[in-house]
């Protein structure tokens, strides 16, 4: 309909070219307004750590497409070994400070202690621990923090700088499985970056 | 609609809607988010799967993950063996660098051994043992191959064994003669075999001196080099020691006005020829003739003691091979007036080598260079076989002498010998032939046994180049397919065999051993690299007595009136073997510039008596034998020639590998007389256009000429005394006011982030670059920048984010400093050298790329660098149509998705691979420069200077490049910036470039001697 105007006239005048495309992104907007609305809003709120079956819309506007607790092979129970045995994080996690990789501890590592820790030893899951241990197999943790390969992270450096491991990672301690607390996006970092001064140039983390 | 269309028609209610630019921005901004979200649900529709995070079993004590640690070991590109570092990172070979502490590479290396991770990680490996029946291969285990081999060799007659090795030395030579000796195996029997064995300048040091030796020319001693066809920088016994010695003895002293000269008397510029300051073009063939002039016109000049070592040259030959009298004279004057010349042969290929080389050493020796900068013990490649020799087993084999031959080194004997001398019958006739071999090739279909080997990456051994300087292989990666290295299965074999014959159950342990080193030593000299225990004294040698007599019967050949070809040895692919790294396919050849293919490369006339362009595909023949390729006008050949490089065409050797024409095909078996090798020269060519023609030739090359911008900077040795420093700088501020007069605010209207205490800055010397693109594809292999394949060259679309450019100038421009002649309006010079622009990000400070993106994805940090977003970049391509430099690359498709596993294990895992519509570009390795920024600050200091070297300044042999801060006043980079000669690219667009170009210094003496 519209293309048998005088089409001459509405390439000349780019004015009116101008609006055509005005009302075809007024239609757009107006459809999925709403939804950037929710996605806005959405943003300000912390999400809640509950146990619960992958929710599909909290997932959408939280940008965080995993359930809160990862199936992992093992259910390694942090508050134990933090709260009631008082391990550091750095006992397990000892490339933090050295390397960008904090280090999931080697399954040698884990059987360092438990070989000699009797109590535990008929549970189900250390079971499993040694059977991962007598087959030669490392464990296949899934992974909870995972970020976009175009970001370079160090832990090292925020450790040195004095960032304290639950800033991030929530509170850990407390935690039976890990799970995410933090959405990892880069707004989210930026506002701490911005907070604690550190730089806030794109190549900071991005090359 | 009809609403719309009477507003449209007569201007409706334009009053009450104001659509002002920003606010379509914003709308479309809107909706744009409102389109997110919705791709955002359909991807959470399909819920991704978690990664898989695996720890290590048992952590190895002296890594840490995300560290790069590196490992010395020994490069395998040629047979040179320097000595390497090995970045691992994870266990994973990321990228080669050169051993510092080691005496022939220096910390540097060449482009070919960047490329030999590309060879470890090969798709194309073999990766399991493979027999082959009469009807049916199968796969069969390593305790199965030692089975076979001991029962074949108990069967055999020893006598009748072979084997063919590459270039063995050291310990590693002892391990193949013990071997032989346990079984009463002649040690005639282990032909020592590579492509290329210097066998020229070894038949003329025995000739003359009794000792068959390559010697090591003390380059950087010299202040005159007198090149006839040398191929030093090439492909020479020791590419990246000559060129390291190259890059010293090229560079003008700044302060004494003085610059070392250099001529090269050829047919072709090869790379070395494009170096030179003066070029006498002769016919091919020509410079044996041209050398003996020389030698009898120096000996009549002043050294008349030595007039029995005149030659008698056949009277009108020096006409038919149109060699000037004027040129010859010339050349005699800079070699008596100087105080340490030197004369360099080349080390293969020429019609009528040896006596080529051997005129060469006596003009050395007549000008006693031999006391002053020639080692004649020099490198170990004297025990090679020469291609007469090869010639004579292939009789055995046809005449039923050889029972077992066994290939190891992975050496391709069927690709690098040419098909005439009869190798595949010769192989069909061999009973059983075994190949240790890592990689496919031609001669795996002739064997009866494949040995998967290891690369020299995953195995132990030594090499022993030079007498006494030891250079140690070390595994770098747990081996990535079988376990044992082939000496490790012949240990097995031997003691399966005989018990005892080896008190050592590996390889390694035999290795040290025979050293007999302690465990502290070893430790040691791995970290080293090697023993180094070497003397590099330059002797007095005396000439045999029978002398005159060979001189008295040297043969000069016939000038050759056709057309005929030229076959040369590459810079990038050597024989060959590299021809299956696509990053290797896609360098561009040194000389005419062409990737993924080789080339007819003739010269303009040529061109135009043939009736062709550029692209063409032509077929030439010979002798009913034919290859077809495409035509490259290169200037520096000269007339009725045409030169075709080896290493390519293969058949075999991996997806990548199969690109141009083997010009093997064409080389028939005839042998220099003296030397028995073969002559790379194939006289009487014909050559018929076909209809095929390429659509673009795949090259880099645009305009070869400057055309007066300002792109390419030399100067003279002459004019070098008038140009001052301060003015230069001053001359440059102004530039800058007058573009930028209210300052850094005009910059970029942002504002500024922090200060930063560093300026990174470049300086390039472009008296030093020698064009050999060791830097391209060094930040090929640390950025992992993808390859793109032949048709992506030809649309242009190639990515290499440092590209060497290269200006052709004509001695009237470079007297007057291009500033008149311009090469485009004036006549068309007959001469014309070389100007070597490596060209990268210039890091400008009014970055022009920075103004135009729309999205922020290019801008300017505090540490005056110019970076890019891959993530953020939505591919407006705005950036590179305005960058003047063209170095921002665009990825036109997923190119990293033609990496094919494992090649993927060499990516750098510090850097974002890039995917499709995402700009990229230069950023001075900016995963070094922070690696280095994180170490300091945890450590609470400053950067040092020389801490950062961005991967084209590590790997440059001649040391051109030159990283540091440039707001310290002591940096090195700050220091060389300091120069008369230093200059911007395009600076009257006031970018105000942070790469620092030093001018290039001819001599205009020699330019018009």
């Amino acid at each position: 309909m519209l293309s048998k105007l005088k089409k001459k006239e509405m390439y000349s005048n780019p004015s009116k070219l101008w609006k055509r495309f005005f009302f075809f992104f007024l239609v757009f907007s107006g459809i999925f307004g709403v939804v950037a609305l929710a996605q806005q809003s959405s943003n300000q709120k912390v999400p809640q750590v509950k146990e619960k079956e992958f929710d599909f819309w909290k997932a959408v506007f939280y940008k965080n497409p995993f359930p809160e607790k990862l199936p992992q092979p093992i259910k390694f129970p942090h508050n134990t070994h933090v709260q009631k045995l008082g391990l550091d994080c750095k006992f397990c996690h000892y490339y933090v400070e050295k390397s960008k990789y904090a280090g999931v501890p080697s399954v040698a590592d884990c059987m360092g202690c438990h070989r000699y820790v009797s109590t535990v030893m008929e549970k189900p899951d250390i079971k499993k621990l040694f059977q991962y241990y007598e087959k030669g197999e490392p464990i296949p943790w899934l992974k909870v923090h995972n970020l976009p390969d175009f970001v370079r992270f160090t832990h090292r450096m925020h450790i040195n700088a004095g960032v304290e491991c639950y800033e991030c990672h929530g509170d850990v301690a407390s935690m039976d499985t890990a799970q995410r607390v933090a959405p990892l996006s880069m707004d989210w970092c930026l506002n701490c970056h911005r907070q604690r001064n550190a730089s806030t140039e794109c190549y900071t983390c991005h090359y | 609609m009809n609403d719309i269309k009477n507003e449209m028609n007569n201007g409706g209610k334009k009053e009450n809607i104001d659509i002002s630019r920003r606010n379509f921005f914003k709308f479309f901004g809107k909706s744009s988010v409102a389109v997110g979200t919705v791709a955002l649900i359909e991807s959470c529709v399909k819920k991704p799967e978690p990664e898989k995070l695996l720890p290590y079993l048992n952590v190895p004590e002296t890594i840490i993950p995300g560290v790069p640690y590196f490992y010395a070991t020994t490069c395998s590109g040629c047979p040179a063996s320097c000595g390497i570092l090995v970045k691992t990172e994870d266990a994973i070979p990321r990228k080669v660098e050169g051993n510092p502490e080691h005496p022939l590479s220096g910390g540097k290396t060449c482009a070919r051994a960047q490329a030999t991770l590309h060879q470890l990680y090969s798709p194309d490996r073999i990766k399991d043992n493979l027999i082959r029946g009469k009807t049916e291969t199968k796969t069969i285990s390593t305790d199965e191959v030692i089975q076979i081999i001991a029962d074949k060799i108990k069967e055999a007659d020893p006598k009748k064994i072979f084997f063919i090795t590459g270039n063995i030395t050291g310990k590693t030579e002892k391990f193949y003669l013990d071997f032989a000796s346990n079984f009463g195996i002649p040690y005639e029997n282990i032909i020592r075999w590579e492509t290329f064995s210097f066998s020229g300048i070894r038949k003329a040091s025995e000739l003359l001196f009794g000792v068959q030796s390559v010697p090591i020319f003390r380059i950087d001693k010299s202040d005159f080099i007198l090149s006839l066809s040398a191929d030093f920088l090439d492909s020479g016994p020791s590419t990246v020691l000559y060129t390291r010695w190259f890059g010293q003895f090229i560079s003008v002293d700044e302060k004494a006005g003085r610059k070392n000269k250099f001529v090269h008397v050829s047919p072709r510029l090869n790379l070395t020829g494009q170096n030179a300051q003066k070029w006498i073009k002769v016919k091919p063939g020509g410079e044996v003739v041209f050398a003996s002039l020389l030698l009898n016109k120096i000996i009549d000049e002043k050294f008349s003691n030595y007039s029995y070592l005149k030659i008698q040259v056949p009277a009108g030959l020096q006409e038919k091979y149109n060699i000037l009298q004027k040129d010859i004279d010339f050349v005699a004057k800079l070699l008596i007036n100087s105080s340490s010349p030197l004369v360099i042969p080349p080390s293969y290929g020429a019609e009528d080598l040896t006596s080529l080389c051997l005129v060469s050493l006596l003009i050395n020796y007549v000008l006693g260079s031999y006391e002053k900068n020639i080692s004649l013990e020099g490198f170990s490649y004297s025990k090679l076989a020469t291609y007469s020799e090869i010639s004579s087993f292939i009789q055995k084999a046809k005449n039923k002498q050889v029972d077992i031959l066994f290939v190891m080194n992975n050496f391709d004997l069927v690709y690098t010998i040419p098909d005439s001398f009869g190798i595949k019958s010769a192989l069909s006739e061999i009973p059983f032939v075994v190949s240790f071999a890592y990689h496919q090739n031609e001669t795996s279909d002739f064997s009866h046994l494949v040995v998967a080997d290891l690369h020299p990456f995953e195995r132990w051994g030594d090499s022993e180049i030079v007498n006494g300087l030891i250079s140690f292989y070390q595994p770098v990666i747990r081996p990535m397919y079988q376990k044992l290295q082939s000496e490790d299965i012949l240990i097995a074999v031997a003691n399966k065999l005989k018990e005892g014959s080896f008190n050592y159950q590996s390889f390694k342990d035999y290795m040290f051993g025979q050293y007999g080193f302690s465990d502290e030593q070893i430790v040691k000299y791995l970290e080293l690299g090697g023993v180094f225990n070497f003397d590099l004294a330059q002797k007095p040698v005396s000439l045999k007595s029978d002398v005159t007599e060979v001189i008295g019967k040297l043969k000069f050949n016939e000038v050759s009136d056709g057309l005929n070809l030229i076959a040369y040895v590459p810079y990038h692919i050597y024989d060959g073997r590299l021809a299956n790294s696509p990053w290797m396919q896609q360098f561009f050849d040194v000389s005419n510039r062409v990737s993924w293919t080789n080339s007819a490369e003739m010269s303009k006339k040529t061109a135009q008596k043939l009736g062709v362009k550029n692209g063409d595909i032509i077929e030439i023949e010979k002798e009913g034998k034919k290859i077809e390729l495409p035509v490259a006008v290169y200037y520096g050949i000269v007339d009725d020639v045409i030169a075709v490089s080896v290493g390519r065409g293969h058949k075999k050797y991996g997806r990548f590998a199969n690109t141009g024409a083997n010009v093997f095909d064409l080389i028939e078996p005839r042998y220099d007389q003296l030397s028995g090798d073969l002559s790379f020269f194939v006289p009487n060519i014909s050559v018929s256009k076909t209809t095929k023609k390429l659509r673009r030739l795949p090259t880099d090359q645009g305009v070869p000429r400057t055309l007066g911008r300002g792109v390419a900077f030399f100067t003279s040795v002459q004019k070098l005394p008038e140009q001052d420093y301060y003015k230069k700088f001053k001359d440059y501020e102004k530039l800058l006011k007058k573009r930028f007069p209210k300052g850094d605010i005009e910059k970029y209207n942002r504002d500024s982030a922090k200060p930063s205490p560093y300026k990174w800055g470049l300086v390039v010397d472009l008296d030093k670059c020698i064009g050999c693109q060791a830097c391209v594809i060094a930040c090929q292999v640390e950025n992992n920048i993808p390859f793109v394949d032949q048709k992506e060259v030809i649309w242009g679309r190639e990515i290499s984010w440092v590209r060497v450019e290269r200006y052709f100038v004509s001695p009237e421009e470079i007297e007057h400093k291009g500033e008149h002649h311009n090469g485009h309006n004036g006549k068309e010079s007959d001469e014309l050298y070389p100007v070597f622009v490596p060209m990268m990000c210039q890091q400008c400070d009014h970055a022009p790329c920075e103004y135009v993106c729309p999205v922020y994805a290019t801008g300017h940090t505090s540490d005056g660098l110019n970076y890019q977003a891959y993530n953020r970049c939505v591919g407006t391509r705005f950036c590179a149509n305005n960058c003047p430099y063209k170095v921002r690359y665009f990825n036109w498709h997923d190119y990293y998705k033609n990496i094919p596993e494992p090649l993927t294990m060499g990516l750098n895992p510090e850097v974002t691979v890039r995917s499709k519509g995402v700009m990229e570009k230069c950023t001075f390795c900016i995963q070094r420069i922070k690696y280095a920024e994180h170490n300091a600050k945890v450590e609470k200091r400053e950067v040092r200077d020389g801490e950062i070297t961005p991967a084209c300044a590590q790997v440059c042999p001649t040391d051109a490049i030159t990283f540091g801060n440039l707001k310290s006043e002591s940096s090195k980079v700050s220091q060389v910036r300091k120069s008369k000669r230093a200059d911007w690219s395009l600076k009257e667009l006031g970018t105000d470039p942070a790469v620092t170009y030093l001018e290039k210094v001819f001599d205009l003496e020699i330019l018009k001697g």
